[in-house]
């Protein structure tokens, strides 16, 4: 139990990091830099009022004309109230713009990150049971491949030949969802959802499973030369049976820490997918945030994340000892 | 050192990426050798071709069968009627025109091709002192199109050409003809007056077929006169260009992508260095102190881990930019920056946990027994043994440099006025969804070129390590 209090107490005071260079980013850093986010969303004049009444009444509204250590207080409460406040660019609450587009990319990562942890596992036994061999060549190559396909650029191409070229899926969610311009319901929005959603999670699903896949295959061919695979091995048990019962079990270990963190980190980090195929999920609307420097949102983005982030490497602490009985806190 | 080179040259592996290391090295050090553009993003180097012109190579596939390239060659064969010619030289003639007589001579032009994206006339002329009109008639068949007239200096209609007895060049161009100077054109409709650049191309070479370039001269005087012309010269630009065809700008794609090749290249390498010295410098002091340095450090770069990476990058990226710190340094440079102070935790780690292991030896042991000092150490017997590793990290730390450069261009938020891979994709993935035109010569090269560059230095890297690591760190 020790353990597991030094391991909270650790995550903790990285989030608290965490928190604290996100201020600095957002409202340290351009007060130094003499930037005032404000004036990047005013127009040169507006309704015969003058730039600097209008940067001075928005700073009003958003607080910016505070000290920063009144921000800074204000910044904390507002992180552990969930009150985030007013978005800059969407005018609109900024835990709204977060709890309207999570569901949206959890519908694309669950699936995909279901589906490419599947297709990790069975290639990389596949890949573990021929090693050396020409199957295992190729198939190790196309995983390592799929590190450095850009998504951007892969799914450009799948949407333009399978959406425009063939039409077997609708190319964006209004055409999915409606039908002669009135929106579905019940069974058939989900259907047609979820068919515009395959393209998108097949991809994610090819352009992350080669890690985990490598992972499996490289700690298979360790662990089959570790000393108690060759005394199985010299007490004459069939091969396969050593490779699923005791190898392949073994190494799935670390595949399923590294999902946790991919689930972590996918969250923000289909930004490509969405922006290709025009999804308006988590990670368009961090982008958004970036480009626009839209701070109210920003920092509770960031901070969403990483409280996210350490949440899941938590959850994974507490369930290793389920999997792996050999951890065990004491 | 000969056993390490022996090794890894006897890895398949190795010798491939290699050669796609080199093929890469090559074009980025050749480029300006290549192709005769320096930035094809710049207006005065697009138009190279049609828009959208496919690779000259492609038209043996059907669908672009019969796309015409550019050419340009001296129209040299001809017949007169109605009067003299003279060769001059090789490539001057004289025109001799009877007193009020016409002189027509006509060159004919063999086009193989569909209609041409253009198309243009130039020759050099000497007019006589005397009045005379040069007609400038384009026929094939019973179809002729009466592209433009040339008057004396002082006549009344537009346009005149040069002064007597002088040369001057005469440039008809079918994107320069109009209403205003070309007969033709002014018999056009309105609008296709308006777009009659589109629409000349098309009327004129509409098929295959031997055309006739005729030049016409009339003598207005009772005098004969006589005009001294080079021979014309016929010039075209097609759908058809180069080696990778133009992009949407008509642009050369292949100038682009081997001036992407360049540029990714170098900001790849230049940022894993960075990295790695990131990387080295805290890693080697974390693994080899440790204690609460390690923890602090090691804790510093896990904080780093749990940043967002992209958008963390683009924020910076976007206060830098506003605040005008940007003038004073290159967005290229700054985004090179960037990338490096982002991407150094996973290297940083690497080197860590080898520096641990390495500690734990038996010479360095030795080398503290025999009182060396931590700085000495580390500089003797730490860093030689991490050789083969950073080595194998800068390969490993190029690609993801590529593809965070690459994803930011693709976003439109790096380096816009400069043709990077990045920068091709997402112009291309733009033009694609907007045109419903897919330029697979120009959105495949980009992406391609990310993903071989990517595998060549990840395969080196592995070979390196596998090579080079004196304990076979490699799933120690």
């Amino acid at each position: 139990m020790n353990y597991l209090v030094k391991r909270i107490i650790e995550r903790v005071v990285l989030l608290f990091a965490v928190i604290n260079f996100n201020f600095f980013l957002f409202q340290i850093l351009p007060a130094i830099y003499n930037i005032n986010p404000v004036q990047l969303y005013v127009p040169p004049t507006y309704r015969g009022l003058s730039r600097s009444v209008l940067v001075q009444g928005l700073e009003a509204r958003f607080g910016l004309n505070q000290p920063l250590d009144i921000r800074y207080i204000k910044y904390i409460e507002a992180l552990l109230t969930f009150h985030f406040g007013i978005s800059f660019h969407y005018q609109s609450p900024v835990f709204d713009l977060i709890a309207q587009r999570f569901p949206v990319t959890a519908l694309l990562v669950i699936p995909s990150l279901i589906l490419s942890t599947l297709l990790a596992i069975g290639l990389g036994i596949y890949s573990a049971a021929r090693n050396g061999k020409l199957g295992d060549s190729v198939n190790s190559f196309f995983a390592i491949l799929t590190y450095f396909i850009p998504a951007f650029w892969l799914a450009a191409i799948v949407v333009y030949y399978f959406s425009f070229q063939l039409g077997w899926f609708p190319s964006s969610v209004a055409e999915a969802i409606t039908h002669n311009g009135v929106a579905l319901t019940g069974v058939d929005y989900w259907l047609n959802l979820m068919k515009f959603l395959t393209l998108p999670i097949l991809l994610i699903t090819v352009l992350s499973y080669g890690v985990r896949m490598i992972l499996l295959r490289n700690q298979s061919v360790d662990l089959n030369n570790s000393n108690f695979v060759v005394n199985l091995k010299a007490r004459g048990i069939n091969e396969r049976r050593i490779l699923y019962r005791h190898v392949v079990r073994n190494a799935v270990l670390p595949v399923f820490t590294r999902v946790g963190i991919d689930l972590a980190f996918l969250f923000a980090g289909v930004v490509f997918i969405e922006d290709i195929f025009n999804i308006p999920g988590l990670g368009r609307l961090l982008v958004t945030a970036s480009e626009t420097l839209d701070i109210p949102l920003l920092s509770a983005d960031f901070y969403i994340i990483s409280l996210f982030a350490i949440v899941i490497l938590l959850i994974m602490d507490l369930l290793y000892p389920l999997i792996d009985p050999r951890v065990r806190y004491e | 050192m000969n056993k390490t080179l022996r090794d890894l040259l006897e890895r398949k592996s190795f010798i491939a990426s290699l050669v796609i290391l080199v093929f890469f090295a090559v074009i980025a050090v050749a480029a300006p050798i290549l192709t005769p553009y320096s930035n094809p993003y710049l207006p005065s180097q697009a138009r190279v071709a049609a828009p959208y012109a496919v690779p000259g190579w492609a038209t043996i596939f059907p669908q672009y069968r019969g796309l015409a390239p550019n050419q340009n060659f001296v129209l040299s064969i001809y017949n007169v009627s109605g009067g003299e010619v003279k060769e001059l030289n090789s490539s001057w003639m004289q025109v001799s025109v009877p007193a009020s007589g016409t002189t027509n001579v006509t060159f004919p032009i063999k086009w193989g091709y569909k209609p041409p994206y253009s198309f243009a006339f130039s020759f050099n002329i000497s007019p006589p002192k005397e009045y005379y009109v040069l007609n400038v008639v384009l026929w094939h068949g019973n179809k002729s199109f009466w592209l433009y007239s040339i008057t004396p200096q002082d006549y009344a209609i537009p346009p005149q050409v040069g002064v007597p007895n002088k040369p001057s060049t005469v440039y008809i161009s079918s994107i320069l003809l109009s209403a205003s100077n070309s007969p033709y054109v002014s018999t056009l409709s309105p609008t296709q007056q308006a777009l009659s650049g589109v629409y000349l191309p098309t009327y004129t070479f509409s098929a295959p077929g031997v055309y006739n370039l005729t030049l016409s001269f009339n003598n207005e005087g009772n005098t004969p006169i006589s005009f001294a012309i080079s021979k014309p010269t016929f010039s075209d630009k097609g759908y058809a260009y180069g080696r990778l065809g133009t992009d949407n700008n008509g642009a050369s794609v292949f100038a682009e992508f081997i001036l992407g090749a360049r540029f990714d290249l170098f900001i790849g390498v230049v940022a894993s260095a960075m990295i790695i010295a990131i990387g080295l410098i805290l890693g080697m002091l974390a693994g080899y102190i440790g204690g609460k340095l390690d923890l602090s450090l090691n804790g510093f770069t896990d904080f780093f881990l749990l940043l967002p990476g992209l958008p963390l990058l683009i924020t910076l990226e976007t206060i830098l930019v506003v605040s005008g710190a940007i003038t004073k340094i290159s967005l290229a440079t700054v985004i090179v920056i960037l990338i490096a102070l982002l991407s150094w935790p996973g290297t940083m780690k690497i080197i860590r946990s080898q520096t641990l292991s390495l500690r734990t030896r038996t010479f360095v042991e030795s080398s503290k027994a025999l009182g060396a000092g931590n700085f000495r150490i580390m500089m003797r017997h730490i860093l030689p043994n991490l050789a083969g590793i950073l080595f194998a990290q800068l390969a490993y730390d190029v690609p993801g440099v590529i593809l965070a450069e690459s994803g930011l261009d693709f976003l439109g938020l790096g380096i816009r006025s400069f043709p990077t891979w990045g920068n091709m994709l997402g112009f291309a993935t733009n033009a694609a969804s907007s045109a419903n035109s897919f330029a697979w010569w120009w959105v495949l090269p980009p992406g391609l070129g990310i993903v071989i560059l990517s595998l060549g230095f990840f395969y080196f890297g592995t070979a390196l390590l596998d090579v080079l690591s004196p304990y076979r760190l490699r799933g120690e």
